[in-house]
């Protein structure tokens, strides 16, 4: 651990002396008050915070993300370009000593400016809602919506899947599925058409979810309903309706209004009805005189929002999570450097984190059966192809899916809860499975490969 | 055996202990799609015993940094069977025991010499006293005590490698990997490179070193093997390789000329020949070192390296006498045949 730490103190004090740290905080700094100045927000504090803490930390999120890739790349390219590594390779120092030691440099280095850039944040917050710039109910609101860690909850799909999957077998069972459908696509066609249904309420109608609560509400903890729909009719027309809240059959809480489509409305209810209850019932009356049927978002259109911290707590953890996706970073960076020459490294890494953001078109891509031959090529190679293709996409889809993490800044914008459960889930497979394959991955690069090679 | 050798009473050092052995090596280099391109070492086969100072000789790409890449871990043997202090040379525990500078500077430039000495030091695991106390007598030894905070990118060529040198003296190592030791050195570093090389064979330090300057070599080593093409063309010691058993050289007083006249009669006598005459030359070195010490004594303060002190005690041993200005050799021939009279100092103090 000794050597690790040295050469982790080295590769702080490299980025001091070469000015990295200086340049980089000075970045950070013109992103973090800069930014705010060019952006129009609403007007509103709640609009500002939001800035604050979607647009400005993501700023310093971004500038963060990119140096953890390229001082990553650096770290062991540019030694073994430069021979320092033929100084430190025969010193007695395992090649996962020298691996461990750079990343934990960095990683240190990044805590040190991601901490920076927080408290600038933090700084920044407790000025725009500071007593005198806005008033106590705007305070209020920013507290109990945006300054708050609350926890979120959507409908019960179980029965859903349940009642669906049973379905589909009568359909399959009735020779209702067109000849040549492989059952997986056919299944998946018939359940994303259940579950608009799900979510649809026809004119007139009324549908209702089961939601259990994340944290049993207490009369101090009022309850908000976040919802968002699209409309049968391509007018901006508000869309009447009624809510309903209640537990059991009982709905104990109505609430009557208009709501335009295709934007989130939140509805904050007092908790006291629902006091101790961990499961409620929501649903939702049309009474649109113009017919139209509502259909919510069915991942995003729905959901139950409760206070379940502090906000304080919940930027640290949101923190947290950001510098364990930038260790994670520069592991990915240091590999590739172990490996490659810096532009090499480079270009790989960023490869790499493209694929991560691509990591939701490569799900639906490892979805489905037929690449080239939907896209109407025939031959014998195609099936081959397409077979190849859907390994591929599989493949990736395996190794990515665990690498996919929510934004962790849209969450905390929007006031919702960053549990420790993410955090430590991040930790576990960001850091402990991923980084560590990626440290063995390294290591044993580094100690497979000749450095001592003419140049 | 090497002059000064003879000339100091250094021998019977080594010991029987092979700490370095290479049987049939070959490395060839290839290129990125594996076609050999170059063998750069061809059937290489020497052993180094303890205590032994060992020299590579050679042109160019003859292979000679090759070899020491491959006795330092550096690369892998295309074939061949290679062990350093009985291991792998890439196994950590014979890392432990070897000190290394390489041909060039490859010290970080930010750091300073105080900071490179640290670093170094605790790769090899010492207390952070122990560190201290090596950076100083180590600094204090290459002469860069003034030097010690300046970052070592601003340094000139010969100060960088007396850093080098210094950090491949940090862990006292057993045995002392050398690639071309004096180059970039002026005339003083050089004698002083030379000197604490002695001391460190005294010691029953191993040294393997590679060099062009071929006095260098002769100077420090025991034996050699010159390399051409990466084949081994000699391999020997000095002494058996360079010595002319079948001349003889004896060095008179040229103060009386008759007394002079009269030998060489005697000499044409006894052995029918015209024996050969000339006056004895100092080397260039000798004379260059003289200068300097004479205009040390009214020398000012230098940015550069200062003339350097005694060998570390840590690396003298714990016997060394108290420290004393480098040795700076005296033309005086009486003084040099008092040296050659003086008693053996018998062995030297066991590492």
């Amino acid at each position: 651990m000794k050597r690790v730490l040295a050469i982790a103190a080295l590769t702080v004090r490299a980025a001091i002396r070469s000015r990295v740290l200086a340049a980089l905080t000075a970045l950070l700094l013109t992103a973090v008050i800069g930014l705010p100045l060019t952006i129009r927000g609403d007007g509103t504090a709640a609009g500002r915070v939001q800035i604050l803490l979607a647009y400005t930390m993501g700023a310093a999120a971004l500038v963060l993300s990119i140096s953890s890739v390229w001082s990553g790349c650096a770290a062991i390219s540019q030694e073994i370009r430069d021979r320092q590594m033929h100084l430190l390779a025969v010193k007695p120092v395992r090649p996962l000593d020298i691996w461990l030691g750079k990343w934990l440099g960095l990683t240190a280095m990044n805590a040190v400016l991601l901490a920076f850039s927080a408290a600038v944040v933090y700084g920044l917050l407790e000025w725009t809602a500071r007593p005198a710039a806005i008033g106590a109910e705007e305070r209020a609101a920013l507290d109990e919506e945006i300054l708050a860690a609350r926890a979120s909850a959507r409908p019960d799909e179980t029965e859903f899947e349940t009642a669906t999957r049973e379905q589909f077998q009568k359909e399959l069972a009735a020779g209702r599925v067109a000849d040549g459908t492989h059952p997986q696509e056919a299944y998946r066609a018939f359940r994303h058409l259940r579950r608009v249904q799900f979510y649809a309420v026809p004119p007139g109608a009324l549908r209702e979810w089961r939601i259990r609560l994340p944290v049993a509400p207490t009369p101090d903890r009022p309850i908000f309903l976040r919802f968002r729909f699209a409309k049968s009719e391509l007018t901006p027309a508000a869309v009447a309706g009624q809510w309903f809240f209640g537990t059991g059959d009982q709905a104990r809480l109505t609430t009557a209004g208009e709501w335009p489509p295709d934007a989130f409305h939140s509805l904050a209810l007092p908790a006291q009805p629902l006091v101790g209850e961990r499961e409620i019932i929501i649903a939702f009356g049309n009474a649109d005189p113009s017919g139209a049927t509502v259909f919510f978002d069915p991942d995003r259109g729905l959901e139950v929002l409760m206070r379940a911290g502090g906000f304080a707590g919940n930027f640290a953890r949101a923190g947290l999570l950001l510098l364990v996706q930038l260790a994670f970073l520069t592991a990915v960076g240091l590999a590739a450097g172990t490996l490659f020459s810096m532009p090499v490294a480079s270009f790989v890494s960023i490869s790499l984190v493209v694929l991560m953001k691509l990591s939701g078109y490569i799900g639906e891509m490892a979805g489905q059966r037929h690449y080239f031959a939907e896209a109407g090529r025939t031959g014998p190679g195609v099936a081959l192809a397409d077979h190849l293709l859907r390994l591929v996409f599989r493949g990736l889809r395996a190794a990515l899916a665990p690498l996919d993490l929510p934004n962790v800044l849209d969450l905390l914008a929007s006031g919702r809860l960053v549990a420790w459960g993410s955090v430590a889930g991040a930790v576990a497979i960001h850091l402990a499975l991923y980084g560590g394959l990626l440290a063995i991955a390294g290591a044993a690069v580094l100690r497979r490969r000749e450095l001592g090679l003419p140049s | 055996m090497p002059h000064w050798a003879r000339r100091e009473g250094r021998r019977n050092v080594t010991s029987e202990t092979t700490l370095v052995e290479a049987k049939g090596l070959v490395k060839t280099f290839r290129d990125f799609w594996g076609r050999a391109r170059v063998r750069a070492v061809d059937g290489l086969s020497f052993s180094v015993r303890q205590g032994e100072a060992f020299g590579l000789l050679g042109p160019n790409g003859s292979g000679k940094s090759t070899t020491l890449k491959l006795l330092l871990g550096l690369l892998r043997p295309t074939r061949g069977v290679l062990r350093v202090l009985g291991r792998s040379p890439r196994d950590v525990r014979a890392k432990a025991r070897i000190g290394y500078l390489p041909e060039e500077s490859y010290l970080y430039p930010f750091l300073t010499p105080e900071e490179t000495l640290d670093f170094y030091g605790k790769l090899f695991g010492l207390s952070a006293r122990e560190r201290r106390r090596r950076t100083d007598e180590l600094l204090d030894m290459i002469g860069l005590v003034h030097a010690r905070r300046r970052p070592v990118g601003d340094f000139s060529k010969g100060m960088a490698r007396r850093v080098g040198l210094a950090q491949a003296l940090i862990n006292d190592p057993d045995l002392l990997i050398l690639d071309e030791p004096t180059s970039g050195l002026d005339p003083l570093g050089c004698r002083q490179m030379k000197d604490l090389l002695r001391t460190l064979a005294r010691r029953g330090k191993t040294i393997v070193l590679t060099s062009h300057l071929l006095a260098d070599v002769e100077d420090v080593c025991d034996r050699v093997a010159i390399l051409y093409n990466g084949r081994p063309c000699a391999e020997g010691a000095i002494a058996d390789l360079l010595e002319e058993r079948r001349r003889v050289r004896i060095t008179l007083p040229a103060d009386d000329a008759a007394a002079v006249a009269r030998v060489l009669e005697a000499a044409r006598a006894a052995l029918g020949a015209e024996p050969e005459t000339d006056h004895p030359r100092k080397d260039l070195e000798t004379f260059f070192l003289e200068v300097i010490a004479r205009a040390r004594a009214g020398a000012l303060d230098a940015s550069g390296a200062a003339a350097g002190g005694s060998v570390a005690r840590y690396l003298a041993g714990p016997d060394a006498p108290p420290a004393a200005p480098a040795e700076v050799p005296t033309t005086d021939p009486n003084e040099k045949l008092r040296r050659l009279m003086a008693p053996d100092a018998g062995p030297p103090p066991s590492p």
